[in-house]
């Protein structure tokens, strides 16, 4: 797409860009009827001759106020620290795990905590994908919020268990605790969005 | 049903007015586009507005890309109806109440 001031190109760019911000399920509905509305104003201008730099800044205008309109998709504080959240606990309980599967798994060449610190990188992706699935509003957040919150909770508490205690109570507290947390506090938000 | 912001009578009154979509709507209105377009999501949410795709062949015709078009529902009729009967009764008020001293 070539840009310049004597096509719609630029402000179509500028709505394709920003409709990356509006939830999954809304996207192409809500750039369709951007992109629509631009194209039909430019045609009616430039058939009435009036393609000028006034009604371009006036087009610029009416464009810009698209940033408005994606900000009203936007989330709740609630949810905003949910995000935030995923993606803290996921690097912590992240950072662990691989140094578990480095150090016990690969050098010392454990099979049990090899394959333990492998499903609690898997979990800690979740937290991560989960955050970005929140983040965009997927229609399967709820479904990807609950397989991290219970994957997260079996795979601490079993960790916690004896004989082998691969965890401590933080680790228990973080991947367990705050998997709770995360379910209640999401299901939380989206009733109260609803 | 709430009672309607001034900016959402404003809206259904263009809808009413035969004044379909977003650009169209924001001329009349004199509304910016960052109000009326979540507006009518809004109202399309509570029923008050309904929306739908011109036909892909309508707009081939014309060499131009398909709008989407809102309408008025009939609860958005009653829904209009009441604001402008509220705003009428406010302005009757106030054309009868003595005019406050600004001094």
């Amino acid at each position: 797409m070539r840009l310049s001031l004597n096509t719609p190109a630029a402000w179509l760019l500028f709505i394709r860009a920003l409709s990356r911000l509006v939830p999954a399920h809304s996207r192409s509905d809500w750039r369709r009827e951007w992109e629509a509305e631009i194209v039909n104003h430019w045609q009616v201008l430039q058939k009435w001759n009036n393609l000028n730099m006034k009604s371009k800044l006036d087009l610029s205008k009416r464009v810009a106020g698209a940033t408005h309109d994606v900000a009203t998709f936007q989330h709740t504080p609630l949810q905003l620290v949910l995000i935030v959240l995923n993606i803290l606990v996921a690097l912590v309980l992240g950072f662990a795990a691989v140094n578990e599967f480095l150090n016990r798994g690969i050098r010392d060449g454990e099979l049990q905590p090899l394959f333990l610190s492998s499903v609690a990188i898997v979990v800690s992706v979740l937290f991560i994908i989960s955050a970005v699935a929140m983040f965009q509003q997927w229609t399967a957040v709820r479904r990807l919020v609950l397989i991290t919150g219970v994957l997260s909770i079996l795979v601490h508490i079993y960790g916690a268990l004896p004989p082998h205690r691969n965890m401590g109570f933080q680790a228990l507290l973080i991947g367990a605790g705050y998997a709770l947390l995360m379910m209640f506090l999401f299901q939380r938000s989206s009733s109260r969005q609803a | 049903m709430n009672s309607l912001s001034l900016s959402g009578t404003a809206i259904l009154q263009a809808l009413a007015h035969g004044y379909q979509y977003g650009f169209d709507i924001m001329d009349v209105t004199g509304l910016p586009s960052g109000t009326v377009y979540p507006a009518l999501r809004r109202l399309e949410k509570s029923g008050l507005v309904e929306s739908r795709w011109e036909p892909e062949a309508t707009a081939r015709k014309e060499q131009r890309p398909a709008r989407k078009y809102y309408k008025l529902t009939g609860e958005g009729k009653a829904a209009l109806a009441e604001a402008v009967n509220r705003y009428r009764r406010l302005e009757g008020t106030l054309t009868k109440k003595p005019k406050r001293s600004t001094a």
